[in-house]
């Protein structure tokens, strides 16, 4: 079963001529249509996010800001990400909205959550809007479940850093975040290194890929780095930040990712989830039929369907990183450890 | 307490970015500081196909103007945002240990802390900043 929300305005938090557009939204929800779910479908009444529930995540100041920025009429915040007159009410309804498909699943204690939302958020900081998103939707869905006492992972497959979740819990031992991105490319962050600050050590997992990888490659990265990881956090919640711009066609990037590899990567997820604990979140996703494909390729994976996708993706650059990645991470892991609390390494 | 060695200065093209450079080269000359000109290359950037190849000669030329050492300038295309690529480079080793940003880029913004680099850069960085306005220039006569 999938756990969805009403559909939310297609037509606001938008700027002529921008790749995060609303048309995005409608492409998304033709991919769950060629799905046929029938009635194997629950959409919840979409809702906004209060001021404590994004407080968890935001600063209250920035919070202001971004009111009466979007309030004044709006504008660029920096060179890539802007702001609306409606954008500010459609940021608080994107993540309440993700917080009402959390509480459903947790009522109903079954089916796959699916959070259609836009802008998207996993560049978005603390005290500031980037790369397009300005409240962190996935993490105000994770913080909002850690405070309910789970230990979330938050899978990150966009082909983007995932900067602001990283950030927001980097010193945070119950949320464990884990990116899979190319490298180099922005935010610019995401290397192997970056490990967890001192209060989380380990609890972040970086996979940077090189441009050209394939679906092989950054599932290898994933099961073979992360899935030791995430079998010690044994988390009780799994979010994905799914964004789909590692797609082949996408413009944004040089992934070579297919609908077919997005499946594969939701069928690893589904390896280390709890039953009726798994939601999805929308990222990234620039070109319409890609993403359109992959949302069907993913949600297709999670729910046992078996939709026509594209053949999965193999041979690309990046195979001979992973053990270097892998290397990178436990030597950095064993040195901060011996700094902070003296273990010999 | 000595002058900064390494100046970390914003560079997006702007006329603003130059009168930043100009500045960074200024101070510079007289501490005998290393200048690290950064462009960040953001999202759009890359979506667009923005032509920066131009980028490097323009800051070549405003360092032939001021007559300083080219050996003495570094610039360097970095991905992010120009706060977070500017406040990245008080964390390289060696660090920068200032930095100088024009008011405002290429984006516009309404002059609160919101949609300003330079301001967020301000608040957020853990060495000096200086910020350059946009000078008034004289007409060509
Ligand atoms: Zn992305």
């Amino acid at each position: 079963m999938l756990i969805t929300h009403e559909l939310l305005d297609s037509t606001g938090h938008a700027d002529p001529g921008h790749p995060e557009r609303p048309a995005r939204l409608a492409a998304v929800w033709e991919g769950v249509e060629d799905l046929h779910l029938g009635t194997d479908v629950v959409r919840v009444p979409a809702r906004s996010a209060t001021r404590p529930e994004l407080a968890r995540v935001h600063e209250p100041v920035y919070l202001d800001e971004l009111g009466a920025f979007c309030f004044e009429g709006g504008g660029d915040l920096d060179a890539d990400t802007y702001a609306t007159f409606d954008s500010w009410p459609l940021a608080q309804l994107a993540a309440g909205t993700g917080l009402a498909v959390l509480d459903e699943m947790h009522r109903r204690g079954e089916g796959v959550g699916f959070i259609a939302v836009r802008p998207p958020g996993h560049h978005a900081l603390r005290d500031r809007a980037m790369g397009f998103c300005l409240v962190n939707n996935v993490a105000v869905g994770a913080a909002a479940l850690r405070s309910a006492g789970e230990r979330v992972v938050v899978i990150d497959w966009d082909v983007h850093h995932g900067n602001g979740t990283q950030a927001i819990f980097w010193n945070d031992p119950d949320v464990l975040y884990v990116s899979a991105h190319e490298w180099p490319l922005f935010p610019g962050s995401g290397v192997a290194a970056e490990i967890g600050g001192l209060g989380a050590i380990d609890r972040t997992v970086n996979l940077p890929l090189p441009a050209g990888a394939t679906g092989d490659v950054v599932l290898r990265a994933f099961e073979e780095i992360a899935g030791p990881v995430i079998a010690d956090f044994d988390p009780t919640w799994t979010l994905v930040s799914a964004g789909f711009d590692g797609h082949r066609d996408d413009p944004m990037a040089d992934f070579l990712l297919t609908s077919g590899d997005f499946a594969r990567l939701a069928q690893w997820v589904t390896g280390f989830s709890r039953p009726g604990r798994l939601a999805v979140y929308l990222e990234g996703g620039y070109d319409l039929e890609a993403l359109r494909h992959s949302v069907t390729g993913t949600l297709g994976a999670l729910l046992d369907a078996s939709p026509a996708l594209e053949e999965i993706s193999q041979g690309g650059t990046g195979v001979d990183q992973v053990a270097r990645i892998r290397a990178e991470r436990h030597a950095t892991v064993e040195m901060v450890r011996a700094q902070a609390f003296g273990e010999a390494p | 307490m000595s002058g900064p060695t390494r100046i970390a200065v914003g560079y997006d093209g702007s006329a603003n970015a130059d009168a930043a450079l100009e500045f960074a080269l200024m101070m510079a000359s007289s501490c005998g500081a290393q200048v690290l000109v950064l462009h960040a290359t953001g999202l759009l950037e890359r979506y667009e196909h923005r032509d920066v190849t131009a980028l490097p000669d323009q800051v070549a030329k405003i360092v032939a103007v001021a007559d300083f050492p080219p050996e003495r300038v570094h610039f360097a295309f970095d991905d992010g945002d120009p706060c977070t690529t500017l406040l990245r480079a008080a964390e390289l080793d060696p660090p920068a240990d200032l930095i100088i940003v024009g008011t405002r880029g290429h984006a516009t913004h309404s002059g609160r802390l919101l949609g300003s680099t330079s301001l967020e850069v301000a608040e957020h960085s853990p060495v000096p900043v200086v910020i350059v306005p946009l000078q008034e220039r004289a007409p060509a006569s």
